[in-house]
């Protein structure tokens, strides 16, 4: 029985995920993935073989990535259900994962059960389900966990056999997605080197770790000069930033690339596109600026009460963020006032978060100290892809656009953080409670205030956590029922799947596939607009010399198009009703 | 000895604390009165000034293209800190018939155009001089944390491919 009870954590968190990513199992396929799918052509031959890439190319940046959508259109071709199913797994799959490495590590299952409820929902992480074919970044936060959970468990118990087992990991985290997982080498190195200067003095277990970071060097450098999974591109040679100039805005505030940084790490507290900020705005986020700056005037004063006077130094960096971030905001080209208070609330949560887990450490060094990696993931994986990618602009690369890809891993890395803050927090509120019960009335007033300075921020940091949470569950929750309102996927696929076996003459440019659909369903035109053209080059193998397919949707376009087709040309002409498509080709030349 | 360098760690660690805290609260007290640089004085590039001027001659290719592109690159290494205190991008430049002007830059091969420029038939064979602000919004922000970027491409569509097309650059630069 106490075995079974010790799976309701991990229950809760898959019920939660479930029910919040419920409404994007009967999404339809989004039409960018036919982007995607026409890069797996290019990539693996119009046969989709895939012996027809050099081998260098499952190494490569991008090679994982078309692999996985290969093996997944190879498995169920264009059904959105499949792809949606796997994808939502694999979400809540990582969700778990991260749950089980925060609990065995910070051994508190609140810190994991948050942590992995945290992940799950976020939502500027999301993009890997709304366009589903890049399903793989779950798989990398999957493999990123499981390498950091060997890596954790070399430097904690370390001998032959782990470090063994932590290069082999390190390797196939990269390997599962490269171009996602850059951020894992300076984050491995940083760990390496704090925990170089923390075992300076035991000799045997310091030789051990030499070695193992002399195989993690070894392993980067085959990455990048070998097998180029780590190499740079043309691309990325004009993504990259210069350092002086980056250096010299950090100094002088010009342009404020600092305050841009801060928004992204904000955006994964409180997104900016979170359909709560849309509907209340500055109405909500203004007076929510006043909590993190009064938690962390309280936080000050309890270090200085408890003589951390190297800690209160420290806290002025949060003291001071929110005014410094208010004062900048005439030189915010291009913000409007939700980006500003955004940052003010989120970057003040995140620096009030590590400064209170170091506060803490000496009460719970395991929750600390995996909290602390938590922002080290966040800082790694955000920092590392955006000084390389800064624009701002509607590029899709842009960390403006606030739902990506590249949120992903650092939204894994914010659960930990927020996962650990919790679980401390709650900890210290049971202790503090068993104390005063204990003592009862006998405490000096003194003591009495000392202990209830940090009252407040045991209680209102993570309840404001645990509020931004349950933003981004509505948020995430309703973005995919917002993207399916309209989208019929069961509908969509029927007419495909009707409608195909009906193309029996596609033919090649420079001849015309004219093809009209009556359309008469609830199914909106643009669903199948966006869909036809590329599943026939697709599907029909086609891709070296795509069809030239003109979609026509009213009936006098139609007879126009009659007039002046060419003799060689293609004439189809179907009905769709929501459940048949007919043929009426016949009968509307015979009424011409 | 040990005890000693333990000591010494931990001196450091907090020595390189209060440096990281002074060092953040200068780079966020920065971003509320930035100090802005020296705005750049005139800035040339592509290795030419008036009066002498560079001529791209356009030749029919062999088949005929529905939308003719005249693409011309002027390969010039255009210095980070150029374009970090740069405003704008001008060219001085003349066409021989009707059609849209466009210029972009090149950084291994890719990067940002800017939006074209019609010139009618009233301004052919004149001399233009057009701006363009390198920090437009729906652009890479090319001089926020950008590197050096190799190349000036000159553009120019929408013209009679049937007729004569020579793009005259007289001048480049940034400012």
């Amino acid at each position: 029985m106490q075995k079974l009870t010790s799976f309701f954590p991990m229950l809760l968190v898959i019920l939660v995920l479930f029910l919040v990513l419920k409404p994007a199992l009967s999404l339809p396929l989004p039409g960018v993935t036919y982007v995607d799918l026409q890069v797996i052509v290019t990539d693996f031959g119009k046969n989709l073989s895939f012996f027809h890439p050099p081998l260098k190319y499952y190494v490569y940046h991008y090679g994982t990535q078309f692999t996985s959508i290969l093996i997944v259109y190879k498995l169920f071709g264009f059904n959105p259900a499949s792809w949606f199913i796997i994808d939502v797994f694999l979400r809540i799959a990582a969700a778990v994962v991260i749950y089980l490495f925060t609990a065995r590590w910070s051994k508190s299952k609140l810190a994991g059960v948050v942590a992995g409820i945290f992940f799950g929902v976020n939502l500027p992480g999301l993009q890997p389900t709304t366009r589903v074919a890049f399903f793989l970044v779950y798989g990398a936060v999957i493999s990123l966990f499981i390498f950091l959970d060997r890596w954790l468990k070399f430097h904690y118990q370390p001998n032959g056999k782990n470090l063994k087992l932590s290069a082999l990991f390190f390797t196939l985290a990269i390997l599962t997605y490269p171009i996602r997982m850059v951020g894992t080498v300076p984050l491995v190195f940083m760990g390496e080197a704090y925990w170089l200067l923390k075992n300076y003095n035991n000799k045997p277990i310091l030789k051990l770790q030499i070695k193992h970071i002399l195989k993690l060097i070894t392993i980067t450098l085959l990455f990048v000069f070998v097998t180029g999974t780590l190499s740079s591109t043309p691309e990325l040679s004009f993504k990259r930033i210069s350092p002086t100039i980056l250096l010299t805005s950090l100094l002088t505030g010009h342009p404020p690339v600092i305050t841009a940084l801060w928004l992204f790490i904000s955006n994964l507290i409180i997104s900016p596109v979170s359909s709560i900020v849309s509907n209340t705005g500055a109405a909500i986020l203004k007076p929510l600026t006043l909590i993190p700056l009064f938690l962390s005037i309280l936080f000050f004063l309890s270090c200085i009460f408890r003589k951390k006077f190297l800690l209160a130094f420290a806290s002025l960096t949060v003291i001071t963020f929110i005014p410094f971030v208010a004062a900048s905001s005439q030189n915010l080209e291009g913000w409007d006032n939700n980006l500003n208070l955004i940052t003010q609330i989120g970057g003040s949560i995140f620096i009030l978060s590590n400064l209170f887990l170091i506060y803490m450490r000496n009460k719970n060094e395991n929750l600390a100290e995996i909290g602390i990696l938590g922002s080290a993931i966040v800082l790694t994986f955000i920092l590392f892809p955006w000084l390389i990618s800064p624009q701002l602009s509607n590029n899709d690369q842009s960390a403006f656009n606030f739902i990506h890809r590249y949120y992903t891993i650092p939204s894994a890395g914010m659960a930990i953080l927020f996962g650990s803050v919790v679980a401390i927090s709650w900890d210290s509120l049971k202790n503090n409670l068993r104390i005063l019960l204990k003592l009862k009335i006998n405490v000096g007033f003194f003591r009495l205030i000392k202990g209830l300075i940090l009252l407040p921020v045991l209680l209102c940091l993570p309840a404001l956590i645990m509020y931004f949470t349950y933003w981004h569950m509505i948020s995430t929750n309703n973005l995919l029922t917002t993207i399916g309102t309209g989208a019929d996927a069961t509908k969509i696929e029927l007419f495909w799947n009707k409608f195909e076996p009906l193309l029996n003459d596609i033919k090649e440019p420079p001849d015309t596939n004219y093809i009209y659909i009556n359309n008469i369903s609830d199914v909106d035109d643009k669903y199948i607009k966006e869909m036809v053209a590329d599943r026939i080059t697709i599907s029909r193998k086609m891709a070296d010399n795509p069809p030239k397919i003109s979609l026509i949707f009213s009936q006098p376009g139609f007879l126009e198009i009659l007039k002046k087709k060419t003799s060689n040309d293609s004439i189809y002409a179907f009905q769709f009703d929501g459940k048949e498509v007919i043929d009426i080709k016949e009968k509307l030349l015979n009424t011409k | 000895m040990n005890k000693l360098f333990s000591l010494k760690i931990k001196t450091l660690g907090k020595l390189i604390t209060v440096f990281a805290v002074l060092v953040f609260l200068w780079i966020m007290s920065a971003t509320v009165s930035p100090i802005k640089p020296h705005r750049l004085e005139k800035y040339s590039v592509c290795y030419v000034t008036p009066p002498s001027h560079i001529e791209f001659v356009y030749k029919h290719p062999p088949i005929q293209l529905e939308q003719p592109e005249f693409v011309n690159l002027c390969k010039f290494t255009i210095p980070e800190i150029a374009l970090y205190k740069a405003l704008t991008l001008n060219v001085t430049y003349k066409l021989s018939q009707p059609g849209f002007f466009e210029v972009g830059m090149h950084r291994a091969g890719m990067g940002p155009s800017w939006k074209p420029v019609e010139v009618d038939s009233s301004n052919t064979n004149k001399l233009i001089t057009s701006t363009w602000l390198l920090n437009e919004a729906d652009l890479p922000k090319i001089n926020w944390l950008s590197g050096s970027y190799e190349e000036v491409v000159l553009r120019v569509s929408k013209f009679d491919p049937n007729k004569e097309l020579i793009l005259s650059i007289y001048e480049v630069y940034l400012e």
